[in-house]
């Protein structure tokens, strides 16, 4: 588990879908990147790059044409233990507790109850949500669901976390502390993570790298290496570094759409 | 200080005079359905003690009626009968409601089997069956029990069908992508999630059961308590007529509001 191992490899991936037309619409055209062990990575692209449905890509809920995802030397060909995703809608359900949801997926792999509820109040605690396991989702902000959605994906202990602009549907304020909490959650417990945004400054602070996409169709564009100091706190969103870099790939993502 | 004294003592007659009017408009927005239904009461009664109308009763008479029906252990005995059936044919239809209705939602070929006639059977006459049925399933219990299934199983068939129509495909997938099979995330997604719509439609499909018991035993085998409404409508009693037609309704009522209470618990967090 040396710091080059590369947890994922993503190796020329292709993903057609169907159109109105009847013929075929390019969503990825052989993509290839990898993901170092306990890397953070973030996707950023227009819309239309299919930076979504490579991520779905990569949870195994959709499958590539061409290429092929391949996490610890095995080929993914649907959901695995080792992965936990993070939706941006959330995707609680409403008739459980906060509880209730996070012990969800432990219940579908049939982890024993006391150590079920364990480490669902392990994971709650760690998002900060501890006094709250008996609520509903509706009783709850958005910035608390997503935290829900959080613990969760973490209560699995994946090794390679998945999300899925998680942040997008939150407000710039709850976005930037759930980022802030999100980063010590990850020093504490380093995971491989691939964290699709449409935010730069978000893909910039949380990241070692970010990958550009760019759209129609979806390829690899550019890679943009962070190399900002770690722990990353608050502070560093307002200094010179920071802002030039999300310049820097600001610049990128307007040659895309322009 | 006299300011507040002063106020004291213009609010006191006040409240005396309103809390008449403050009773009334507390039931009112509480039970307004309950002060619609007590002024018709009135109204009723005084139009039954005039003789308004030719064949209907004051409400002291269908109560007086309803009183010595009560002490008849025959009634009782009706009484067991039509609410065994009612529960029977109930559970039939919500069994087999719930197979059909979960299967048409997820498979195209059994929705483009079933769907019209789930669809047209809706809105069909079903009580032009009803002989039918007494010549199919003969005079006895299971004739009625078919009835009841026929008339709350479509009801429930179609909230079933809806609910899980409309489950939310987001939450299937989450699921999926934890790992969840077919099987589990029926049923720790799919019908979870459809089943305030299931109880909504329980509570309906009980409703139209016992619409379709008491029909049955009118029209197939003169039994339980559709055998002595028939009775008593032969006999032109109609004071108790309208008692047992009184007493249908309030169980009726329970058993829905009842089953909607529950439905609702489950509606609550689903917002």
């Amino acid at each position: 588990m040396s710091d080059g191992h590369r947890r994922v490899r993503v190796d020329s991936v292709t993903k057609l879908f169907p159109n109105a037309q009847g013929g075929t619409f390019t969503a990825l055209q052989d993509v290839t990147f990898d993901v170092g062990d306990f890397e953070f990575l973030s996707i950023i692209g227009p819309s239309g790059s299919g930076k979504t449905t490579l991520l779905r890509i990569l949870g195994g809920l959709e499958f590539p044409e061409h290429g092929a995802v391949v996490i610890d030397e095995a080929e993914v060909r649907g959901p695995g233990r080792e992965r936990a995703i993070v939706f941006q809608d959330f995707a609680l359900l409403p008739w459980r507790s906060v509880l209730g949801n996070v012990v969800f997926p432990l219940e579908l792999r049939r982890v024993a109850k006391g150590e079920r509820d364990r480490r669902a109040h392990e994971a709650i605690t760690l998002v900060g949500l501890a006094g709250f396991e008996d609520y509903y989702p509706n009783m709850l902000s958005g910035g608390m669901q997503q935290r829900v959605g959080l613990a969760r994906a973490l209560a699995v202990e994946p090794e390679v976390l998945l999300m899925d602009e998680p942040f997008g549907a939150l407000d710039a304020q709850t976005r930037t502390v759930l980022q802030d909490e999100l980063l010590q959650i990850w020093e504490r417990d380093r995971k491989t993570v691939v964290f699709v945004t449409h935010d730069m400054a978000e893909a910039v602070f949380l990241s070692d790298r970010v990958l550009i996409l760019s759209a129609n169709p979806g390829t690899v564009h550019r890679v943009v290496t962070v190399e900002l100091p770690r722990p990353r706190l608050d502070e560093l969103r307002r200094t010179a570094e920071f802002a030039d870099l999300v310049g820097d790939v600001w610049e990128t993502l307007q040659t895309l759409t322009r | 200080m006299g300011n507040v004294a002063d106020v004291d003592a213009l609010s006191r007659p006040r409240a005396r005079q309103s809390r008449v009017r403050r009773f009334v408009s507390g039931a009112w927005q509480r039970y307004p359905g309950a002060l619609v239904i007590l002024g018709l009461l009135i109204l009723w009664e005084i139009a039954g003690e005039l003789q308004l109308f030719a064949f209907l009763p004051s409400i002291r008479e269908i109560v007086d009626a309803g009183v010595t029906l009560l002490e008849r252990p025959d009634v009782w005995r009706s009484w067991g009968r039509t609410l065994l059936e009612v529960f029977v044919g109930t559970a039939i239809a919500v069994g087999l409601g719930f197979v059909l209705g979960v299967s048409m939602a997820q498979s195209r070929v059994v929705e483009a089997l079933f769907g019209l006639y789930v669809d047209l059977f809706q809105s069909a006459p079903v009580s032009a069956f009803v002989p039918v049925i007494g010549l199919v399933f003969g005079l006895g219990y299971s004739a009625i029990v078919a009835t009841v299934t026929i008339f709350a199983f479509f009801v429930f068939t179609v909230n079933t069908y809806t609910g899980v129509k409309n489950v939310d495909p987001r939450l299937i997938e989450m699921a999926r992508s934890f790992g969840a099979g077919r099987v589990a995330v029926q049923f720790r997604v799919v019908i979870p999630a459809a089943r305030p719509m299931m109880l909504t439609g329980l509570g309906l499909a009980v409703g139209r059961g016992v619409n379709g018991g008491i029909l049955g035993e009118m029209l197939i085998s003169i039994v339980g308590i559709g055998g002595l409404l028939m009775y008593y409508g032969g006999a032109f009693q109609e004071d108790f007529v309208f008692a047992l037609v009184f007493m249908v309704l309030i169980i009726a009522v329970v058993l829905m509001s009842l089953i909607q209470r529950l439905a609702d618990k489950y509606e609550e967090r689903m917002r």
